[in-house]
């Protein structure tokens, strides 16, 4: 039986070939992820070792080596999580921590967050010092922008978890592993960062200032979420209705925002008459440029990525599978920093979605009925909420204790009007730049959809049965749907199986 | 082909028809909307003061404009979408729980004169607001007790801070204001202790905004024997730190008979300065 199922596995297409090896080396990664450092190390070590031995035995015996190619891609996942922390802590400001420091030299490498009454800054230390470290202060009326250079006297300290939420692996995430708070900051000079990041974001800058002189509060917020996915002035109120009625993932600039700024701009170059081939390649660089613009959270990132492979493949001629698509992206962004597999919410939030999209969309296509159409596109929509948002549950569930009842109901209501909103809201900034009345003027029907929307989600939110609470039973409702989930797809493997079988 | 493109061209035009109808209905609307009345707007900004002056037929006052967190949604709660100009900025005092939202709106929708009492404070985001002030070529006028503020019938008497008073505690430098017109009046007595507005002569009110939050070092009996107050108001944040308003200063409210409005309760509270002088809380 177990020689049956491995001679299948050796039998695999390419595309399945390749598929399964990336689910292997985010499983090694995912493993590794649990393990102490040390301990890790050795196990890694262990299992290169004996997956090379392995290799080399079949090598030498001449037989066909894609099983330990398997075991060898696991391996590396494992390893490569190790090893990318070990590297990242060894050149880090750990040793710093709780010393206090004068006139340290530092420049800031990521956007700043500016909250209510402080600015968090992410900082790369200048020589004799390295690492990245957060700085917290509350010189929230200063200007500071991504490329300064600092010069600031602080402690440092190592960050500490809070109601819960595991603060020091959110900020190991990124490789900080200090922070200092309230330190005394001087800006020396700017500029001193990557240039085209430093221009996009000075572009996105001037954008997000434009959206607030034409726009007024929350709907100035509630735009800038939707076109930069930034809801830094995003008033508290607000964002916790957008998290009850199931909305936040439209500010949070999701695949769905990408896909329909992709498609406005690629429909906007062949308008101009560019050759569908250039046009490609066109919006390869937009995509890239617009990812880094918007900050390069991970589901924009991923969204980019697929995309982008989209793209190529149509260009190579060769079919897109999505499926492989998105695990490419997955194996990419890990490649880039492992870290993201477990602590990056926003990660796993945007993989499970799409998974759900690829594995449930069809099934629920079918419940609703699509192809009937309906007011609003209503079955398409309640179709795809559920199919991204059942994969989604178990870690809304796992990360706030409550998941909301009536996200189809808000979804449908508002999902057809979000492109709309857009694209008048960004024609109305575009048009500020000429003159700031004319961008008012137009930007009077960005104003009065907005202001529905927020009106739908503040009404449906403050519903008392908007939501489930979970309470203390979340983490028991999340390793139950994980483990319903497991069995699940093992039973369809079997099925699949069978099938084959039978029809052999 | 070319019907499928006549049917789009239509649609189109039908849709900008639509568009122009809509707009041309609210610029109508926008222009009889204009008000007979002087309005004043205390608005909600958690803990701290802002208060908007409406002028019929004239410009917009904004007097102090609480930390900043919630000014533009307090504004945008009471202004239509194309009514973002306000004229003159004043600030009582340079603390940042009055002069926080000055700095959040500066650089998007900056005032043509701003109005201060001429206490700096030492703090960096004071000297930023006067650098991005000095930077718009925003002109900065220092008034002072004795000096008047006047808008068609409507006046602005300024009764402290003294010419010669000097104080090392920027509370005790607010500037005291007295709006009045043939309607009513209404004093603003800033955060200044009561050692100091004892001495005011000439307090008498219909509405008063309570000095400091309604803490108890700004109001006591006295001086609530001098304003009469009918309509006391209150911008405190819900559960702020300080326990402002102190319950001494409720009782003592009550106690003479004020209907007392708090901005953490009610939310921004508008007062029509017409016959009646109609207050209406917009409970949010």
């Amino acid at each position: 039986m177990l020689k049956k199922q491995l001679e299948k596995l050796l039998n695999l297409a390419i595309p399945e070939k390749f598929f399964l090896s990336i689910v292997l080396f985010l499983f090694g990664v995912f493993i590794s992820s649990f393990l102490n450092f040390n301990l890790g190390l050795w196990i890694a070590v262990v299992f290169l070792i004996f997956s090379s031995v392995f290799t080399f035995e079949e090598f030498l015996f001449k037989k066909r080596i894609f099983l330990s190619i398997y075991l060898i891609v696991f391996s590396l996942g494992f390893f490569y999580f190790q090893f990318y922390e070990f590297y990242q802590q060894k050149h880090s400001s750990l040793f710093l921590n709780g010393s206090s420091l004068s006139n340290i030299e530092a420049v800031i490498v990521s956007l700043p967050v500016y909250q209510e009454k402080t600015v968090e800054l992410e900082a790369k230390l200048l020589l004799p010092y390295q690492g990245k470290i957060l700085i917290k202060t509350n010189q929230y009326f200063q200007h500071f922008q991504y490329g300064d250079k600092i010069i600031f006297s602080g402690k440092f300290e190592e960050p500490k978890s809070f109601n819960d939420f595991d603060y020091k692996s959110y900020l190991a995430k990124s490789n900080i592993y200090s922070i200092v708070k309230y330190p005394k900051i001087e800006i020396q000079n700017h500029h001193q960062g990557f240039w085209l990041k430093d221009f996009l974001y000075q572009l996105r800058v001037s954008f997000q200032k434009q959206v607030d002189k034409i726009f007024k509060e929350p709907q100035s917020s509630f735009l800038n979420g939707l076109l930069l996915g930034d809801k830094r002035n995003l008033d508290k109120n607000l964002e916790i209705m957008l998290q009850k009625t199931g909305t936040i993932h439209l500010i949070a600039l999701s695949g769905f925002n990408i896909t329909i700024i992709t498609a406005a701009v690629f429909a906007f170059l062949l308008s101009l008459g560019i050759a569908r081939p250039k046009a490609f390649w066109l919006v390869v660089i937009f995509v890239f440029c617009f990812v880094i613009l918007t900050g390069a959270s991970a589901s924009v990132v991923r969204a980019g990525i697929m995309g982008i492979v989209f793209v190529l493949s149509q260009k190579i001629g060769k079919p897109y599978q999505i499926r492989n698509a998105l695990f490419f992206a997955a194996f990419i962004m890990l490649l880039l920093n492992p870290k993201i597999l477990r602590f990056d919410f926003g990660f796993q939030l945007s993989f499970a979605a799409t998974l759900g999209l690829i594995y449930l969309l069809p099934f629920f296509n079918n419940l609703f009925k699509v192809e009937k159409g309906g007011f609003l596109k209503w079955r398409e929509i309640v179709a795809t909420t559920f199919a991204a948002q059942i994969f989604v549950l178990p870690i809304l569930i796992l990360r706030f204790g409550y998941i909301s009842i009536i996200s189809p109901i808000t979804n449908v209501l508002i999902i057809s009007l979000i492109p709309y909103t857009m694209l008048l809201g960004f024609i109305a900034v575009l048009l500020s730049y000429l003159s700031l009345w004319l961008g008012i003027i137009f930007g009077f029907a960005a104003h009065t959809l907005l202001s529905l929307e927020i009106k739908i989600i503040n009404l449906f939110g403050s519903l008392k049965f908007a939501v489930i609470n979970f309470g203390k039973y979340s983490e028991l409702v999340f390793w139950l749907s994980l483990l319903i989930f497991i069995s699940y797809l093992i039973y369809k493997q079997k099925r699949k199986y069978e099938f084959i079988s039978i029809k052999k | 082909m070319n019907l499928s493109q006549s049917k789009n061209k239509n649609g189109l035009i039908i849709l900008g028809l639509i568009f122009l109808f809509i707009f041309d209905f609210f610029l109508w609307s926008f222009i009889f909307q204009t008000p007979k009345f002087v309005e004043a707007d205390f608005l909600d900004v958690g803990q701290g003061d802002a208060t908007l002056f409406k002028f019929p037929m004239s410009g917009q006052i904004l007097i102090d404009s609480g930390d900043g967190i919630k000014i533009k949604n307090a504004l945008a709660n009471i202004e239509g979408f194309f009514d973002r100009q306000i004229d003159v900025w004043i600030l009582t005092h340079a603390n940042l729980d009055h002069y926080g939202g000055f700095l959040r709106l500066v650089e998007t929708n900056p005032p043509r004169l701003f109005i201060y009492n001429g206490f700096d404070s030492d703090s960096q985001s004071f000297k930023e607001l006067k650098r991005k002030l000095e930077e718009s070529h925003i002109p900065i006028l220092i008034l002072k007790a004795g000096d008047k503020i006047k808008i068609g019938e409507n006046q602005f008497f300024i009764l402290w801070p003294k010419n010669d008073f000097e104080s090392k505690d920027l509370n005790d430098s607010g500037l005291i204001f007295k709006f009045q017109n043939f309607y009513g009046k209404m004093l603003m007595l800033a955060d200044v202790s009561k050692k100091i507005t004892n001495n005011l002569s000439d307090l008498k009110a219909d509405i008063l905004k309570v000095g400091h939050h309604g803490s108890k070092t700004a109001t006591d009996e006295q001086i609530l024997n001098l304003i009469q107050p009918k309509i006391a108001l209150i911008g405190v944040g819900l559960n702020n730190r300080f326990s402002h308003p102190h319950q001494e200063v409720i009782d003592l409210l009550t106690k003479i008979g004020s209907q007392i409005f708090r901005t953490d309760l009610a939310g921004t509270i508008k007062i029509i300065f017409d016959n009646q002088l109609e207050i209406f809380p917009l409970n949010h």
